[in-house]
């Protein structure tokens, strides 16, 4: 299938699976905040850049200051007021599109008050307990991708200098499994590395493009992390059409400036897929945010880095 | 069949997933909290079970081929399950797909076994067999099944799947009264559901000594209430949240994989194990019970299991009619790490 053809097909999809004033998990959910705001990402990147989404993607915006709680918190739904990680990316939509409800500073003065539970960290544990990130619940411990979301969030909202930023790139900087990439942010149980996944790797790449300081792109360390992750997601995205994590890893890829050659035919292939069994409205968004990767993190407002000793011109490792 | 919840109601505007407990700070690791919550258990198990008594199976295969639908078919005919329990009914079959990896198979329950218990419910004529998992390591389930094999065979199978981890939630009244949280967050599928089947692998867990049905049921609980991983589990102690989630879900039956398991540093990194066999029975404690004395692993070390003893099952051997094949016939000792939360004998 050309790539207009099955974009056109997801994108028709996507649209008709909307519920109300946003999407849900489930074609024929209630609309929840992450379907509803990669959703939005995708309206923002197809007609149009920001200042003139259309009126769903508007909508998004609007229906999401509607959820807005009275500490500044933001539930999954309004159905379920709790837990409160869908904050950040909320935050996420309104930063990078036209105009932030008024309900937004106190969202993100929620999002910079919330801090993963810490504690020393205990024996055979691969990582820095002790660094503050963000939990997927309250009062749990930090974890790769709600932290990643958090200091994306934070980044486009012009606080990439703040310390609770700063403190979320250390913690990803910290989590990486030994032989590279991310997954839920476990990176060694009782002595043995456990395995990265893509969809966690594409999600800290994306955030760690947005956030790191020139001082740390400098740094060995963090280059041979970044290249680390690359290697992995270039090794193991053509042996996947699961469509979060193609979506996620060729987002990642992109924020760096990568893009595998075949990257239209894995997209294509997992589309058909994700058309066929109808599997909902979040894997069709990243897929068709993946399709325009550089187009898609422009409406996201990601800023996108090269790393020109790393990455040869043609965007692929030497 | 009865529902299998109890005091369910959906959740009204306002409603809020379960949020912190405040048990162990360390709990993220769960083996300080799980020790605790064991010791904590040791008062509560009588000898003489409360009057549960249940019957267990065990039977022997070598290998994942067809001839599993026959042996499992057998055995549930042996445990009085047939035709008339299961003719018109709603199935979900709940493997065990934690954290996939084509290198190490051995992880997950075997596609062909989830086929073939599929089959076997098909063939005594229920209405509907959907597959679910929500899998606590990784959010993408697609790539879970793709990494599984799992996908291929729901595909040629044409068997349906329910992510549940981004499913409908209902609220349902925990009654379990161990973990602090008064109310569990439900998949809606579990609800629709006549028959719950835990499918587990047969596997040792470095925290809580093994990992089989009971264990297998903290893959219902939707992953966006409680995390990747279920961390709000881990903090409330996870023996203490397996005995919950058991309470409350109240699964039916227990099909469990032990054709190759897992040994060592399981549920993940652990080395395959075979043991050539097929547990299963209606109540989930005594089949796992079964399950460790077949894995030379004694029950009464495993916490979750001492804590459910006489309140969601029987435990001791006396108390558990043997079925099928021996289990001194089938013994095959897992290898446990050193510290993995069992408790003292």
């Amino acid at each position: 299938m050309k790539k207009a053809d099955w974009t056109v097909a997801a994108l028709k999809q996507l649209q008709t699976s909307r519920s109300g004033a946003g999407w849900g998990y489930r074609p024929d959910d209630v609309p929840y905040v992450e379907p509803s705001v990669l959703a939005g990402f995708v309206l923002r990147t197809w007609y149009g850049d920001a200042r003139h989404s259309p009126a769903a993607a508007t909508g998004v915006s609007h229906w999401l200051g509607s959820l807005v709680q009275d500490d500044g918190a933001i539930g999954l739904s309004s159905q379920l007021a709790r837990p409160h990680w869908s904050t950040a990316w909320a935050i996420w939509y309104w930063r990078t599109g036209p105009q932030a409800p008024p309900q937004g500073q106190a969202a993100t003065g929620w999002l910079l008050s919330r801090i993963g539970d810490t504690f020393p960290a205990p024996d055979n544990v691969g990582h820095d307990t002790t660094i503050p990130g963000w939990p997927w619940v309250e009062g749990t411990h930090s974890w790769v991708e709600p932290t990643a979301i958090a200091v994306q969030a934070l980044c486009v909202s012009g606080l990439s200098d703040h310390p609770r930023t700063r403190d979320g790139v250390r913690l990803l900087l910290n989590r990486p499994v030994p032989s590279g990439g991310w997954n839920m942010g476990n990176r060694v149980t009782k002595g043995t590395a456990l395995r990265a996944q893509c969809a966690p790797t594409g999600i800290a790449l994306l955030a760690l493009a947005s956030s790191l300081t020139a001082r740390q792109r400098a740094d060995s360390q963090v280059r041979a992390t970044i290249e680390q992750a690359i290697e992995f997601l270039l090794a193991s995205l053509p042996q996947t059409r699961a469509p979060r994590s193609l979506g996620w890893g060729l987002l990642g890829l992109a924020a760096w400036d990568v893009r595998p050659d075949d990257a239209d035919l894995w997209l294509a292939e997992s589309t058909a897929k994700a058309l066929d069994r109808n599997i909902g409205p979040v894997a069709l968004a990243l897929l068709l945010l993946a399709s325009r990767a550089g187009r898609s993190l422009e409406s996201m407002r990601v800023p996108t880095h090269t790393l020109p000793s790393v990455l040869s011109p043609a965007g692929a490792l030497p | 069949m009865t529902t299998p919840q109890n005091g369910d109601r959906r959740p009204a505007p306002g409603s809020n997933c379960p949020g912190k407990s405040t048990i162990s700070r360390r709990a993220l690791l769960a083996g300080a909290g799980t020790a605790a919550a064991g010791v904590g258990a040791l008062a509560w198990y009588g000898s003489d079970e409360a009057g549960w008594r249940a019957d267990t199976l065990i039977a022997k295969a070598p290998q994942y081929d067809q001839s599993l639908v026959s042996r499992i078919a057998r055995g549930l005919k042996e445990l009085g399950i047939g035709p008339s329990q299961v003719r018109g009914k709603r199935v979900l079959l709940k493997p065990n797909l934690v954290e996939p990896s084509r290198e190490a198979p051995h992880i997950n329950t075997h596609p062909l076994f989830v086929r073939a218990v599929a089959e076997v419910f098909l063939t005594l004529d229920a209405a509907q067999v959907t597959v679910g998992e929500g899998q606590g390591h990784i959010r993408d389930s697609w790539y879970v099944l793709e990494q599984s094999g799992l996908e291929t065979v729901l595909d040629e199978s044409r068997l349906s799947f329910v992510d549940l981890n981004h499913d409908r939630v209902f609220v349902a009244k925990n009654a379990g009264h161990r973990m602090k949280d008064r109310f569990l967050y439900l998949p809606q599928t579990l609800r629709d559901a006549d028959w719950i089947v835990s499918l587990p692998k047969m596997k040792t867990h470095h925290w809580v000594g093994a990992t089989l049905s009971m264990k297998n049921l903290f893959g219902v609980m939707p992953g966006i209430c409680y995390g990747w991983p279920k961390n709000v589990l881990h903090y409330n102690g996870i023996s203490k949240s397996i005995h919950d989630i058991n309470a409350t879900v109240r699964p039916h039956l227990a099909i469990v994989d032990g054709i190759v398991g897992m040994d060592g540093d399981g549920p993940i990194m652990g080395n395959p194990r075979p043991a050539g066999v097929i547990v299963m029975g209606t109540n989930l404690p005594a089949v796992d019970a079964t399950c460790c004395r077949l894995m030379d692993i004694d029950p009464w070390r495993i916490p979750y299991l001492r804590m459910s003893s006489a309140r969601l099952g029987p435990v001791f051997q006396r108390h558990i009619t043997q079925r099928g094949e021996a289990i001194a016939d089938c013994r095959t000792r897992f290898r446990l790490l050193p510290e993995s939360g069992l408790l003292p004998r």
